[in-house]
């Protein structure tokens, strides 16, 4: 039929899946360490459009009109992974790193465990003595004594941190945070409960890390409502494309070759 | 939902924040499950990696904050407060042990140490259980209660505080109990001060409640706006067919 309804319709899916976006990132406004989400989107390769209706010498010759392009689709979703605001609290668990680096935790899904990054800091100690996060997954650091990453314990006591993130419970230097750095970051995937998968992480000593602090979202409010009014407006506006497609079709099937 | 959680702990804190012994609860956030948009119907260009799309926000469980609450003089020698960590452990009506931070007791009839709701503080006699009034003793930091008898002074017991390793292995029962959940490791403290006459107020600070619950409010109306364009955006697409 008409190219552009279908043009216009690849707008709408993709208005849509940007308003995902745009809503998660809403959602996670006060989530700790979050880091927000963009939706890049691609408009198709142009074709090419020709005919054959031009008649040179009795016979129909190939016409190039232009190119013409298919509408927009969905290219990727990139992760802003600028520093968000660091905001004190005054609990010895809570953590932030200030720059580059993510804390190791150990997720064990009762089955195997596995190695996940996150900037998430809120971590509080269990009844079992370990720190952990919010979803219980141990927290790991390089014990100081034998070089090797595991959960740290704290006991019945209290942890310090300096600034590059050795740990030493009630005065003694047990551990340093195993903090970790990554060269592609595209590499990161999000899981969910504000962890994220990765390959190939570097184990990095310098990243400073603030004790008594947490990391908040670096999602901008005013930037995701300004984001969602666009989005919505582009959304309109392909619908009244297609609705004008839809006004010329109906014209062509009803009107055309009627005789009044 | 999950800032809906958020304002119930912030509403639960700013309710307690004359209650003696109350520790504030903390509610943090989490973001959920990931999920492609490579759909069917959805328009992709596939050389990158696989486009992701979060589905929201949910609430981790509530933390109890268990930091030190301002200790306010009271002048009665039955009132103790703790500085430093530990619990007070009482024993409740149906013989269930408890623990508690509010050191607001009484003595009852029995001459014995209860608190608000008559559950007896349990105390570590040296010799035979002896009946307390309201002016015959005193309690040193360590916890060692003295009997005066008529200018003469003699140790007759010692209140212990336990803790439980952990900042969550402990559950609250409501009356500012507290009971340690299956498993916790328990502990005698030794290092923290006992004040006579003294009671810990609770931990909240109104001003950064009030902070947070702005901050929440309006993260709501966040949420409420996402939804309220979400539900345009359907009807424009309803409204397809007709103008």
């Amino acid at each position: 039929m008409i190219r552009g309804l279908y043009t216009a319709v690849s707008g709408l899916i993709t208005q849509e899946a940007k308003q995902d976006v745009i809503t998660n990132n809403m959602a996670n406004v006060n989530t700790v360490g979050f880091k927000g989400d963009n939706l890049a989107v691609k408009k198709f390769d142009d074709v090419l459009i020709s005919n054959y209706d031009k008649v040179l010498g009795g016979k129909n010759v190939r016409n190039d009109i232009g190119s013409l392009s298919m509408g927009s689709r969905i290219d990727e979703v990139n992760t802003d992974f600028t520093a968000g605001m660091i905001q004190e609290t005054d609990k010895w668990t809570d953590f932030a790193i200030e720059g580059q680096g993510f804390f190791t935790v150990l997720r064990n899904d009762g089955i195997s465990s596995k190695e996940m990054y996150t900037r998430d800091g809120h971590f509080h100690v269990n009844g079992a003595g370990f720190l952990v996060n919010d979803s219980g997954d141990n927290v790991l650091g390089k014990n100081l004594a034998t070089g090797k990453n595991e959960p740290i314990y704290v006991g019945k006591g209290k942890a310090n941190s300096d600034n590059e993130g050795n740990l030493s419970i009630d005065g003694n230097a047990k551990y340093k945070l195993a903090t970790v750095d990554f060269e592609d970051y595209k590499s990161l995937k999000k899981v969910g409960d504000n962890l994220y998968e990765g390959t190939n992480p570097i184990d990095t000593g310098n990243v400073t890390v603030k004790q008594n602090a947490l990391e908040k979202a670096n999602v901008n409010v005013i930037n995701e409502m300004v984001n969602m009014m666009s989005v919505m407006r582009t959304f309109e506006t392909n619908q009244k494309v297609v609705q004008a497609m839809d006004e010329t079709l109906g014209k062509a099937v009803n009107e055309v070759g009627t005789v009044r | 939902m999950a800032q809906q959680e958020k304002l119930d702990s912030i509403s639960n804190n700013l309710a307690n924040v004359n209650t003696e012994g109350y520790k504030r609860v903390d509610v943090s956030f989490k973001d959920l499950v990931y999920e492609t948009l490579k759909r069917d119907g959805y328009p992709t260009t596939g050389n990158n990696a696989e486009p992701l799309n979060g589905t929201g926000v949910k609430a981790s469980g509530w933390l109890r904050d268990d930091g030190q609450g301002s200790l306010q003089e009271t002048g009665l020698n039955t009132d103790m407060a703790i500085d430093g960590e530990g619990y007070f452990r009482v024993t409740l009506a149906d013989g269930s042990k408890a623990y508690t931070r509010s050191g607001s007791f009484t003595i009852d009839s029995s001459g014995t140490l209860v608190d608000k709701n008559g559950n007896r503080l349990d105390v570590e006699y040296s010799g035979e259980k002896v009946s307390l009034d309201k002016g015959n003793f005193g309690i040193d930091k360590a916890g060692t209660i003295t009997l005066n008898e008529n200018g003469k002074l003699t140790k007759v017991g010692k209140i212990n505080l336990y803790n439980f390793v952990g900042q969550d292995s402990m559950a609250s029962v409501g009356e500012s109990l507290y009971v340690p959940k299956a498993g916790a490791q328990g502990y005698t403290v030794t290092d923290s001060n006992i004040n006579q006459g003294y009671v810990e107020a609770s931990n909240v600070d109104i001003a950064r409640e009030m902070t947070d619950m702005i901050v929440t409010q309006r993260a709501f109306e966040l949420g409420s706006r996402g939804l309220k364009t979400a539900d345009e955006m359907w009807g424009i697409a309803n409204n397809l067919r007709s103008r």
